[in-house]
């Protein structure tokens, strides 16, 4: 499985404490984050299950930043 | 001083981001191109390119007119023509088609003769066997060769369909049966970059089968076919994907948008975690509003929908406030006043 390529940002598996902690900070409930599939690539690749957030360190025309995506089952 | 450029070119809560970056695309694609014509040359992959490409993209149509894929060799081969070469040679599809010379189908036993070209094989560096081989993981046929002249035959159990067309059917999948390279990969061209560096660029989409090949630099691997890239690399690739490909696009038409509005766009698509077209199967069919749906396409159709299975509309968002003429949530209409318990009772105590 390819990771290391111009398209894919870095993936990071986030504890569910932490994610909790985002959740807070943008008054959101995880269910209402972008979404990704338990079946994508790359959640795969860090064994994510469903419910879990990943963060994305974006690197957007030189601009870097964090996302977040909330796995689920599909 | 750069803090208060800074500040000024973030953007203002309550503004409207999406009805901005759909006219800040709208309005210079009409000066696009707006059919791609044949382009002469040599160049072995036409690509989609102007309006087309652009509706292409937002649809999410699941097959692009042209799907290219750029397979880039490992460095160390980079600049070497005759190994470039030689791995174009082991990427490029070849069929079962394009190394006989003649075929000769037989109706009344389900058998066709397939006669080898030599030339061709010795080309392709192939063998009887190796295409025999091939071959019989094809269900439901026997294959037996005999100096350079293959036989196949269709087995004769109760499941084969031996009706005319369920032969021919089977024969024209025999010949257009893959023998050598990726799958779906063709017409594949050599390119050079300004340092001298040889590249590969080819029709299909066939990312999977690509990586599989040695001498191939898998972390650059890249097609425009965005499903393919979001099956492979996931949905983050697929965002990054439709915005560079978007970007493109207008870059070459001369049209210059911010990249904002393009991420925008591809954040919108991908939110679901598959990737959605922009129209009403897409994201406008996925609104919440019952109003916001019936405002853009299919009025009817979804307000009998929503009566027969009872939905409620929360009015959160735009379309519906402006049909029922309340104060829309957007730019200052966004920020609500309320007034201390404490304060109200001294105003009422006056």
């Amino acid at each position: 499985m390819a990771s290391n390529y111009d398209l894919v940002p870095e993936h990071e598996l986030l504890s569910e404490s932490d994610a909790k902690k985002i959740s807070k900070k943008f008054n959101t409930p995880l269910e209402k984050f972008p979404k990704m599939l338990e079946s994508d690539p790359q959640a795969v690749k860090l064994k994510a299950a469903a419910g879990r957030l990943i963060a994305i360190h974006r690197n957007d025309d030189g601009k870097k930043y964090v996302a977040y995506r909330y796995v689920v089952k599909g | 001083m750069a803090i208060a450029k800074n500040n000024g070119m973030k953007v203002a809560p309550g503004e409207a981001v999406g009805t901005v970056a759909a006219q800040s695309i709208g309005e210079p694609s009409t000066q696009m191109v707006l059919e791609n014509f044949h382009q002469a040359g040599v160049v072995s992959a036409i690509r989609t390119k102007g309006l087309p490409r652009l509706i292409e993209l937002v649809d999410a149509r699941k097959v692009p007119k042209v799907a290219t894929i750029e397979i880039w060799p490992e460095k160390s081969i980079m600049k070497d023509l005759g190994k470039v070469k030689a791995l174009k040679k082991k990427i490029e599809e070849v069929k079962v088609k394009e190394v006989i010379s003649d075929f000769d189908e037989n109706f009344n036993n389900a058998s066709m003769q397939l006669t080898l070209n030599k030339e061709k094989l010795a080309m392709y560096d192939l063998t009887d066997r190796g295409i025999v081989s091939k071959l019989e993981k094809i269900e439901g046929i026997e294959v037996s060769s005999a100096d350079h002249v293959i036989t196949v035959k269709i087995k004769k159990t109760k499941s084969a369909d031996r009706s005319i067309h369920g032969i021919r059917v089977m024969f024209v999948k025999v010949r257009n049966m893959n023998i050598a390279g990726v799958k779906g990969v063709s017409n594949i061209g050599i390119e050079t970059t300004d340092d001298g560096a040889y590249y590969l660029v080819a029709m299909g989409n066939n990312i999977s089968g690509v990586l599989e090949i040695d001498g191939v630099d898998k972390n650059r691997v890249y097609s425009n076919d965005p499903f393919e890239v979001m099956r492979v690399f996931g949905i983050e690739a697929a965002r990054n994907l439709i915005a560079n490909e978007l970007k493109d696009t207008m870059k070459v038409n001369g049209v210059d948008v911010s990249y904002r509005h393009l991420m925008l766009v591809a954040d919108a698509m991908t939110f679901y975690g598959t990737i959605k077209s922009v129209g009403r199967h897409g994201i406008a069919g996925s609104k919440n509003s019952v109003f916001a749906r019936a405002a853009y396409e299919e009025t009817i159709k979804h307000f009998t929908n929503a009566c027969v299975f009872g939905e409620s509309d929360p009015l959160t968002g735009v379309a519906e406030n402006i049909l029922i003429g309340k104060q829309i949530k957007v730019g200052t209409g966004i920020v609500k006043l309320s007034i201390k318990k404490s304060d109200l009772k001294e105003i009422k105590g006056r």
